[in-house]
């Protein structure tokens, strides 16, 4: 038994090691101009079910480098789906945004992005770890409240419950929202060049509309080698070779 | 038992058919026209999935897939159906007959391939010819000009004909036309429209003609346009059940537009019509770094959609331009496009000096007079006297510069935090662990806390009872460890608290006479209270003198015998 522990604990660490040597491999491929070979260096630690803010950013930069705004635009949205609070990420996705066609202009601002920011922060388990500290101290408060004696405890112990009861609630409803945000698939990024938006998942099908590449979509269903997307109310499939999902 | 075997393999039969593949496909329509759409629907059962046939001589519009449930009870079985439909929308890309081949349903228990269909698809026009003056009902598309220039307006009206009145209209759609700009003249679906209606004779026969839509149309370039056959579709009359519809598709028309005739000027980009150009500059001297507004304002009739902002050709290193911002006020007709646009520029002049501007002109195709015509503003001098440097002050630092960045920001070369999904704690079981068991132990608290306080006076009593009892000795033989002058009132108070509790008497009732009396209703042994009377006397004698530290013990002695003793009445 001990001997598996110390294998695992061993091949983790060589794991993740392996990933940080793939992230600096990449930047100094980056560094040194090679933007394709950073683009696979970064694509190791990602295929390795890695993630990180700075390693999309870095990846959207390369991307931008090598030519390849939609892609650099998916790298970009991912590193902010991780902290969409990420200054550099929000400033170079907006100005990737610029020279695309579509030119889409993204709100990175106002109460929305405010509570984005507060929720889904850098630590992935900052909710969790407060919802379970809530648990403990809503319930020491409680059981003083159910057993004190003196009215003014009786209060006090009410009060503080009250207040630990929300921070619980709240935070679990938080901790959930984080998780939903990192794990679930909802939204894509065009990653060619004017893509056919057609009716029908049918190669024949005629066309409902054409995006240019780094449009963001919303997901809606998928089937065989289509998926469904919405954008501005407008449905439509498109090739999943040709959407990156975020 | 043998006269079952028959029933029992026709019940058998039945099974197996019922476990066949269930696969229909149906179409709305066998007959269509070359423009008019229609459905294709393959329905199967839920377990099945369903390959489409080859829809290649098709035009696939639309395709929606869904499923249907439900539930029948008969002599008391109840059975449950569950079916997948995918239906197409399509229309035809030639005229002739076409064959839609076999649907598969692939089911667990097999597959199944459906019959095929023919279609038969026929020539738009002539089906609509021969519905003239014969239908009860039919739509049809009349355009205003058969023949136009490039960018003059011509007027596309939609009609129903009907020998009997609908009682409402549900649908009117138009149909595509590539290369033409179409806006429509009123809006027909507003409550507010009131059909405009008359009577006419096709081919002898009298129909009510109802003016459906009506659209303003221009050609962007040279060539035939065809537009394709609208849709309407009217209530004949709102059933109970059922509504009765006027379904059906009219004509479709082709336009002939003509390139535009003579030389083309340098500055025509396709406006037509007939426009007039004036413009207005608020002041002619000013301060550098002061801003001065220019309103250009074209007035007319023609296709303004098409018309682009105007262009000053100014120095770009003297002159900040912002805007235009537009206003407008135009109104679709038969004629085109009537009314005014006005763009407004705020310019900023930067540096000293006489500047000319140039007058800004551009050309359009006058239809009324087929000819190209030229508007154009006036030239401007202006008259720039030094000014102000502007003064652009950074409110955070003080430092007198902008910084524009004009390239992406450089990577991170540190600071990755990598994690994996798995780190995620929310939704583990150590988290569940950790987040319910202080909720848990909280309600168990609850739990508890309701259990106690629901006990009767008795099981109180009792309870206390217990506790004294076991608290009383304990106490006792403390006090036989440690003798101080206080011993014996503490003894005195622990055999008072105990017969107050055991025989729930008040402290005014402690007094020998009626604790024996107490004692005795209790059916407490005749000997217990004997030996009760002679420790009561002891302890109230000691209490009024000095007793040695043996006398002490042997008195918390005999207590302890006498608690014992009564311990085994009480219980």
């Amino acid at each position: 038994m001990k001997l598996v522990f110390t294998y695992l604990s061993v091949m983790l660490a060589v794991v993740v090691f392996a990933n940080e040597q793939a992230f600096e491999d990449g930047n100094a491929s980056y560094e040194a101009g090679d933007f394709k070979s950073a683009i696979d260096q970064y694509g190791i630690a990602i295929g390795a079910g890695e993630y990180s803010t700075e390693l999309f950013y870095n990846l959207g930069n390369a991307y931008y480098r090598n030519e390849e705004l939609g892609k650099a635009i998916w790298a970009y949205e991912s590193a902010l789906k991780i902290d969409p609070d990420h200054e550099d990420a929000i400033f170079n996705l907006s100005f990737v945004n610029a020279q695309t066609v579509d030119n889409i202009d993204i709100k990175h601002h106002g109460f929305g992005h405010w509570l984005k920011s507060l929720i889904f922060t850098s630590n992935i388990n900052l909710w969790a770890i407060i919802s379970i500290a809530g648990s403990l101290l809503l319930s020491l408060f409680g059981m003083l409240f159910l057993s004190a004696n003196s009215k003014r405890l009786k209060n006090v112990s009410l009060l503080i419950s009250s207040l630990t009861l929300v921070i619980t609630v709240s935070s679990f409803i938080a901790a959930n929202l984080h998780k939903s945000q990192l794990s679930e698939r909802k939204q894509g990024i065009i990653v060619s060049d004017q893509v056919d938006i057609l009716v029908a998942p049918v190669p024949d099908s005629n066309l409902s509309y054409k995006l240019s590449e780094g449009s963001k979509v919303e997901l809606i269903s998928t089937e065989k080698d289509w998926l469904q997307i919405e954008l501005n109310g407008n449905k439509g499939w498109v090739l999943k070779s040709d959407l990156w999902e975020i | 038992m043998i006269k079952l075997i028959p029933i029992l393999i026709l019940l058998l039969g039945f099974n197996a058919m019922a476990q066949d593949a269930r696969l229909q496909v149906a179409v709305s329509n066998t007959t269509v026209t070359n423009t008019e759409t229609f459905q294709y629907q393959i329905t199967a059962d839920c377990n099945c999935t369903i390959i489409s046939p080859d829809l290649s001589d098709f035009e696939v519009l639309d395709r929606q897939q869904g499923q249907h449930s439900s539930s029948t009870m008969m002599n008391g079985v109840s059975s449950k159906t569950c079916t997948t439909s995918l239906t197409y929308l399509l229309k035809a890309k030639n005229k002739g007959s076409f064959n839609i081949g076999s649907a598969t349903a692939e089911c667990k228990h097999g597959n199944k391939d459906s019959e095929e269909l023919t279609m038969t698809v026929v020539d738009a026009n002539e089906a609509h010819s021969a519905n003239e003056g014969v239908a009860k009902f039919y739509y049809k598309i009349e355009s205003s000009k058969s023949v136009v220039y490039v960018g003059e307006p011509f007027v596309i009206t939609f009609y129903l004909y009907t020998d009997k009145l609908p009682e409402d209209m549900a649908n009117i759609s138009r149909g595509d036309a590539v290369g033409l700009f179409r806006q429509p003249i009123y809006d027909e679906t507003s409550p507010d429209h009131v059909f405009t209606r008359y009577n006419t004779k096709v081919k002898g026969k009298v129909y009510n003609v109802i003016e459906l839509k009506q659209e303003v149309c221009f050609s962007d370039r040279a060539g035939k346009i065809q537009i394709d056959p609208y849709f309407g579709r009217a209530v004949e009359q709102y059933g109970f059940f059922d509504n009765i519809y006027m379904d059906g598709y009219s004509n479709e028309l082709d336009i002939m537009v003509k390139e535009l005739p003579g030389e083309v000027p340098e500055d025509f980009y396709g406006l037509a019509g007939s426009f007039e150009m004036t413009s207005e500059i608020s002041k002619k001297s000013l301060s550098a770094n002061h801003a001065f507004e220019i309103k250009v304002r074209i007035e007319g009739v023609g296709n303004f959609h098409l018309m682009k902002d105007p262009v000053f050709n100014l120095p770009k290193d003297t002159f900040l331009v912002s805007g235009p911002e537009i206003k407008e006020e135009l109104q679709y007709s038969a004629e085109g496009v009537n009314g005014w646009r006005e763009y407004t520029y705020i310019i900023t002049p930067t540096k000293p000096g006489d500047y000319q501007i140039p007058p800004y002109t551009f050309s359009y195709f006058d239809w009324k007079e087929k000819k190209f015509k030229t508007a154009s503003t006036l030239e401007i001098l202006m008259h720039i006297k030094k000014g102000k440097e502007p003064e652009i002050k950074s409110s955070s630092s003080g430092n007198d510069q902008i910084l524009v960045e004009n390239d992406i920001r450089h990577i991170h070369a540190t600071g990755a935090n990598f994690f994996i999904m798995d780190d995620i704690l929310f939704g583990r079981l150590l988290f569940w662990i950790c987040f319910g068991s202080p909720l848990g132990a909280l309600f168990i608290f609850i739990l508890l806390r309701k259990r106690k306080s629901k006990t009767t006076d008795e099981e109180k009593s009792k309870i206390e009872q217990k506790q004294v009892r076991k608290s009383a000795l304990k106490e006792l033989q403390k006090l036989n460890n440690q003798k101080t002058a206080n011993s014996i009132k503490s003894v005195k108070t622990i055999l008072d608290d105990y017969l107050m509790t055991h025989l729930k008497i008040g402290r005014s009732a402690l007094s020998k006479q009626v604790l024996i009396q107490h004692l005795a209703d209790k059916s407490i042994a005749k000997e217990t209270q004997d030996y009760f009377e002679l420790v009561w006397n002891k302890l109230e004698m000691s209490q009024y003198g000095r007793v040695s530290d043996q006398n002490i013990s042997e008195l918390i002695n005999e207590v302890e015998k006498l608690i014992q003793q009564l311990n085994k009445n009480f219980k």
